[in-house]
């Protein structure tokens, strides 16, 4: 892939993180400057019903294919649990015993995949279409739908 | 000698060839019997013996920009040169330079006496300010004709562009890839007269059709099912050359779809067993197999040596990657698929395919939801990484149903699109999408418009960027004129 879809997609991900600040105002980033393949987001707020109101965040930015194609993977804190004790793992998809890269600093890899022809419309202006703030909003709407799962 | 080819999105080309630009409205300029002038930046697609510039934006002279203007000669500003000559150095951009002569009314349009002064005193200069890989073009137009030529760094010679290609639609006509000749072209090569085995299809294409065909260059993606069927048409069709482009071997189980594929054939690779049969359908036919996939860099090499790619991959990466290859490269492409769903307890059996065209002012498959991003996604990982998506039960669908008479059809589509594009024999309506639906025994054309926010084929897309990279000229000097005004040289 090119050096300016590299540059193409550092340069999306610093327009986008606007769009985060807008959205989540507590939250900090910080992204890979050199290839564009993760961000990094810190006190990212979650819903009430977690041991702590906010996570730390590393996602994984597919590279190439950024923003064509939608994040499936992130990075967070594995040992955190509902109230109730639950793990996190019983909400997201995940993996954390063959991937030694961030495992050993307590961090767990989930996913949250988007399927579906169609289901993923990114858009030249950020907020015309799908971007990183749709994708941290649907990892919000998992941590939030903990409650419905605790309500069953 | 390199061959160098103009390609236009038709929207561009409409808005220079009926003087249709913003500031070019008023009396002043647009007066019918003065000449007008403009630049147009360009990518660049480049092959061996092959460039092709590819129009992107038009920076047209206004009123300000020039220092005369009349029936019989145009003269830019020298800060309106220098500042498109920055550009072009700074972003990478190749300069074609148009004036008209809107009193050449002829079918042989060409440079006037003057022009040619003009451009052997201001081409050498002009090129030492580029950087060598960026082209210098100059291009007239008449009314109905229209000439241009390059200077070539090497040998410092002035030598004729050989065609431009208007690519794409702009309003209802379907006329989605026109060739219109330069007065003084290159010899273009391929098949002089039309083999007598063409006779009768040339009674529908006609002989210019025919010929047509015998100078093209198709590239297919994908010799599966549907692909095998494209290179067999193609090659009974007189087609002039084909890039084969696949990396897999034919499979026993392969044989249920593949086209004149034998069981003596497993284990080899799917482009020798179909260029093989491509040499003995149509000897006059060149082929060149390359077996490896289109996510590879040389294979994308190699398909920028297309004038059309059919796409016949089952794969949505494949698919995202060839969609944007095409955009990127003002490539038409038809995407051709085909898809069974087996009847279960909440949905019926569907049997069906769809034929797409892409070319500018369509949109193409990313902003038609035709991709499957987190497909895609899958698909254009690592091993290592798609390793670990299968460990977690991504990525493991069972194989698609697939039967020869559904590709045989969807096929058969594609190829007539593929044809009707080339030969310019009129299909109707304009149709983007035909859709094919097996058990109802019908066939639905659509059509799409363009979405200008697609972050392929879009306004701020990547249309046209051919092989342009950021870092070519982004710390390059501004140039600064230094001539007086006075001394620039009639255009």
């Amino acid at each position: 892939m090119s050096n300016l879809d590299t540059r193409r997609r550092i340069n999306r991900l610093n327009q986008e993180r606007i769009y985060i600040y807008r959205k989540y105002p507590t939250v900090e980033t910080a992204i890979d400057k050199t290839d564009g393949q993760w961000i990094h987001i810190t006190h990212f707020p979650i819903a009430h019903g977690w041991d702590r109101p906010e996570v730390e965040l590393l996602i994984d930015i597919p590279a190439p294919g950024y923003p064509d194609i939608p994040p499936q993977w992130f990075w967070t804190d594995r040992n955190i649990t509902t109230l109730d004790g639950r793990n996190i793992s019983q909400f997201f998809d995940h993996f954390f015993h063959n991937n030694e890269k961030y495992a050993s600093l307590g961090w767990g890899h989930f996913c949250v995949h988007i399927r579906g022809s169609g289901s993923w419309r990114p858009a030249s202006n950020v907020i015309g279409g799908h971007s990183l703030l749709s994708y941290l909003n649907l990892i919000s709407l998992v941590f939030r739908d903990q409650k419905r799962k605790s309500a069953a | 000698m390199t061959l160098v080819e103009i390609v236009f999105p038709a929207q561009l080309w409409h808005q220079l060839r009926n003087q249709q630009i913003p500031g070019w409205e008023t009396e002043w300029v647009t007066r019918p019997e003065n000449e007008n002038f403009a630049f147009v930046l360009a990518g660049a697609s480049s092959t061996a013996d092959r460039v092709r510039l590819l129009a992107r934006e038009i920076v047209p002279a206004l009123p300000a920009d020039l220092l005369r203007q009349s029936p019989g000669g145009i003269t830019p500003r020298p800060e309106f040169v220098a500042a498109t000559l920055s550009r072009c150095r700074k972003e990478g951009w190749h300069l074609i330079e148009t004036h008209s002569h809107p009193f050449d009314e002829g079918p042989t349009t060409t440079f006037s006496s003057l022009d040619w002064a003009v451009d052997r005193r201001k081409m050498p200069p002009v090129a030492r300010l580029l950087p060598h890989t960026q082209l210098h073009v100059t291009m007239v137009m008449g009314r109905r004709s229209l000439d241009a030529h390059y200077y070539d760094h090497a040998t410092g010679a002035i030598n004729p562009a050989s065609r431009v290609e208007v690519l794409g639609v702009d309003g209802k006509d379907w006329k989605p890839r026109r060739l219109i000749p330069t007065t003084s072209p290159e010899s273009p090569d391929g098949h002089g007269e039309v083999a007598s085995q063409y006779h009768r299809q040339e009674r529908l294409l006609g002989r210019a059709g025919q010929q047509i065909l015998g100078r093209t260059t198709v590239a297919i993606i994908g010799l599966g099912g549907l692909g095998s069927f494209a290179a067999i048409q193609l090659a009974h069709l007189g087609i002039g050359k084909l890039l084969l482009i696949d990396p897999d071997r034919v499979e026993v189980t392969n044989l249920n779809r593949l086209q004149g594929a034998t069981v003596e054939d497993v284990g080899r690779t799917k482009v020798d067993v179909f260029a093989e049969l491509v040499r003995r359908i149509s000897p006059l036919t060149q082929v060149s197999p390359v077996s490896m996939s289109i996510l590879e860099d040389e294979a994308q090499s190699a398909a920028k040596g297309a004038d059309l790619l059919l796409g016949c991959v089952d794969s949505h990466g494949a698919r995202l990657v060839l969609n944007r290859f095409a955009v990127r490269h003002l490539l038409p492409y038809i995407d051709a698929g085909t898809g069974v769903r087996l009847a279960s307890s909440d949905q019926s059996l569907a049997v069906g395919g769809q034929v797409q065209v892409v070319v500018p002012g369509t949109g193409c498959l990313a902003c038609r939801g035709s991709i499957d991003a987190s497909r895609a996604a899958y698909d254009l990982a690592s091993p290592e990484q798609q390793k670990y998506e299968r460990e977690h039960g991504y990525g493991i669908e069972e194989p698609a149903p697939s039967v020869i008479f559904l590709n045989g059809v969807v096929a058969s589509l594609q190829i007539a699109e593929a044809i009707f594009m080339l030969t310019g024999v009129q299909a109707g309506a304009r149709t983007t999408t035909t859709l094919y639906d097996a058990l109802k025994r019908r066939v639905t054309p659509a059509s799409t418009s363009a979405y200008s926010l697609c972050l392929t084929c879009g306004e701020e897309g990547i249309q046209g960027e051919g092989d342009r990279e950021l870092d070519s000229g982004s710390q390059r000097s501004e140039i600064v004129p230094r001539r007086r005004a006075t001394d620039e040289p009639h255009f």
